[in-house]
């Protein structure tokens, strides 16, 4: 029989799960916006050989399973001296891997400005950091909010992965309580829903973000 | 003073400009008039250095336009008047008109809204400040673009078919403004298809033909009979755009 | 691959029978889902009383919810509800097909909301029936419209189905965990698993883009 109550218990270790979770994505998202916001510069770099480059990274790591990335990175990094836990090897891989997205909606963010007022832009004079500072990136963040949103969003939801290298987050939590309550349906049922809510709420939230951003477009 | 020498410019093997040579004196009020495909845009680009030139010369208060270091100097010293506007769409009007004066000519930020102000009187736009580009009507925009490059105190103010993207009515507002400035002496070089408003701020008309100027001549003789008009090309291109 | 004394040449067996696991259940849950995600889709769209809806909303949890988790609970938690055994293999298999019809329903409707309603209101002045209009004017269009997204959402399940290696289906990534535990050779085994990947990812976007470009054609011709 369906036995919900029987979780109530369980709430203050599904929370410390949580806790893990959120750290886990906001220092992802922040890591993954910084090197994505690199990527994406490099790839619409006037060098070809930084095209490349970007162009390599986003294939790469958009075309690799994020659970090979993460085995890879927890058995591999201390092959090569660096020794981290698996909550650094959980925002060190989700950042990178995530970044890729990250890029090519910045990107897209960016050729969808019109090049007219790029071309204004020069002809005041603006050194190009400030063209870029001032102008490209103001513009092509603003219109990205929403599909950046999505991303973070995906990316929320992968850190569930990373229970796979034993991190004590949200769905490791919900493992363990599973096993010690013999309630497994009940327990990822909640989790389902529990997540869904949560993307729910971000997204509402994002969207509100989004079109305060870009009240500039509204009439 | 910018000095154009045997200027040419290509795209890929189109020949767009093909040795233009134009002086403009500080005061003076150019119109640059020639058909679709003549070459005019291009070359009002090629003095800021919005196009890469392929030979030739072009000096700006003796400035080289073909040096990297000379083109921000330049730009310092020309600003355009677009003909899409071209305002900065997540900038309000004011924000639009200080930013160049602020991070290009380093003014302090009060200065430059004192006088973002002013200018905003100048165009009757002054309770726009603080509303977004997306909010105004095409002439209200292309107002905005004036104050915009008039903020820089330009030495040239270069103006890019700025009422080709207008109605009538807005055009009418918009070339007030300019017949004002161009009272004010400041020196303008207009590439422009309104013959009427050419004729009536010009000091001198030039007439582009095919990527070559085909006359320079003072504006009462270029629209004499015997003197620009009595070049085929002219007299078919002034009675198509309706104007004789 | 075997010149190192750790691996052996049953490992390559090993690496075969994992991609052709992650491969099979690939294609399995991609047609199983294309087929039901449609089915689902059309639901929606005839407005079938009552259960488009509740459909729909069953997607919105499948699409804004991990995967593994998913998996858990069809594996571990439905068996225990209804005291049913359920196969790693059978888990898997149901798990991703529900995902990706969740995903395919979604791209089914906005396809069809894309088609021009004007269209299907002549169509209809002409006397089709409405099974002639989903067939010869929404079916074509739809499909040239939804293909770019269910080639970029076929390559994303395809990193997916790497999940399944989690609740122990011995698909290409646990075969390079099982390589990966006894050799202790990350640097080896982990870029070839993830080659393995990305290039099936290739060959799926390959063969999705030659997909795609066939059925726009087929639509420029059938305006003609």
């Amino acid at each position: 029989m369906l036995d919900p109550a029987v979780l109530m218990e369980y709430m203050p270790a599904f929370w410390d799960g949580f806790i893990v979770t959120a750290k886990v994505s906001i220092l992802s998202i922040i890591g993954s916006f910084v090197i994505g916001l690199l990527i994406a510069l490099l790839r619409i770099s006037e060098n070809k050989i930084c095209r490349i480059v970007a162009l390599c990274y986003v294939d790469i790591f958009r075309n690799i399973p994020f659970l090979v990335l993460i085995f890879f990175a927890y058995y591999g990094l201390p092959e090569i001296g660096i020794y981290i836990d698996a909550f650094w090897t959980g925002c060190f891989t989700l950042s990178v891997a995530v970044a890729a997205y990250v890029a090519e909606t910045i990107r897209a963010g960016i050729q969808n400005i019109d090049k007219g007022i790029i071309e204004a832009a020069k002809s005041f004079g603006f050194s190009r950091v400030h063209i870029y500072t001032k102008i490209i990136l103001p513009l092509a963040l603003t219109s990205s909010i929403r599909p950046l949103g999505s991303v973070f969003i995906n990316l929320i939801l992968t850190t569930s992965i990373l229970s796979a290298i034993t991190l004590g987050e949200l769905t490791s939590a919900s493992k363990i309580i599973a096993s010690t309550t013999f309630r497994p349906f009940e327990v990822y049922m909640f989790l389902v829903i529990f997540y869904c809510v949560l993307t729910f709420a971000l997204s509402a939230l994002i969207a509100g973000w989004h079109k305060y951003l870009n009240r500039y477009n509204g009439a | 003073m910018i000095e154009i020498h045997n200027l040419h410019k290509n795209f890929g093997d189109l020949k767009v400009l093909k040795g233009v040579d134009l002086n403009i004196k500080p005061g003076e009020v150019v119109s640059i008039l020639g058909g679709s495909g003549s070459g005019k845009s291009t070359l009002i680009r090629c003095i800021n250095g919005l196009e890469d030139i392929t030979s030739g010369s072009i000096f700006v208060d003796n400035f080289d336009v073909k040096n990297k270091k000379d083109i921000m100097e330049i730009r310092k010293r020309c600003s355009t008047v677009f003909q899409q506007f071209d305002l900065y769409p997540h900038l309000s009007v004011l924000d639009n008109i200080t930013l160049a004066p602020i991070n290009v000519l380093k003014q302090n930020k009060k200065d430059a809204e004192i006088k973002a102000i002013e200018l905003l009187k100048s165009v009757e736009l002054e309770d726009k400040a603080s509303v977004y580009p997306a909010q105004l009507s095409g002439g209200q925009k292309q107002r905005i673009g004036i104050c915009r490059a008039l903020a820089m105190k330009p030495n040239y103010l270069l103006l890019d078919e700025v009422t080709s993207s207008l109605d009538p009515e807005m055009t009418v507002e918009v070339l007030e403004i300019l017949k004002k400035l161009a009272k004010q002496g400041i020196t303008m070089i207009s590439v422009t298809h309104e013959i009427g408003f050419a004729r009536e701020i010009s000091d001198r008309i030039v007439f582009l033909d095919e990527g070559k100027i085909l006359k320079n001549l003072s504006k009462d003789e270029f629209f004499s009979d015997d003197g620009g008009k009595s070049d085929p090309r002219i007299a078919k291109f002034l009675s198509k755009m309706g104007n004789q | 691959m075997y010149g190192d004394e750790g691996f052996t040449i049953f490992d390559l067996q090993l690496w075969a029978e994992g991609l052709g696991i992650s491969f099979g259940i690939f294609l399995a849950s991609s047609v199983f889902g294309l087929l039901l995600g449609s089915i689902i889709g059309l639901i929606r769209y005839y407005k079938v009383i009552g259960i488009g809806s509740l459909l729909m909303l069953g997607s919105e949890f499948l699409k804004n919810s991990p995967v593994l988790v998913q998996l858990f609970l069809v594996y571990f938690g439905v068996p225990a509800l209804l005291t049913i055994d359920l196969s790693p293999m059978e888990a898997a298999i149901i798990t991703l097909t529900g995902n990706t019809a969740a995903f395919i329903a979604v791209i089914v409707i906005s396809s069809i909301d894309a088609i021009d309603k004007k269209q299907l209101e002549a169509a209809r002045s002409f006397a089709l029936s409405e099974w002639q209009i989903l067939r010869l004017i929404i079916y074509p269009q739809s499909l040239a419209f939804a293909m770019p997204m269910f080639v970029s959402l076929a390559i994303n399940q395809l990193q997916v189905t790497s999940l399944i290696s989690v609740i122990g289906v011995v698909d290409l990534t646990r075969v390079g965990d099982i390589i990966n535990q006894r050799t202790f050779e990350p640097f080896i085994v982990w870029p070839i698993i993830g080659v393995t990947y990305f290039i099936l990812a290739k060959l799926v976007e390959r063969i999705g883009t030659r997909l795609e470009q066939r059925f726009s054609v087929h639509q420029i011709r059938s305006e003609i």
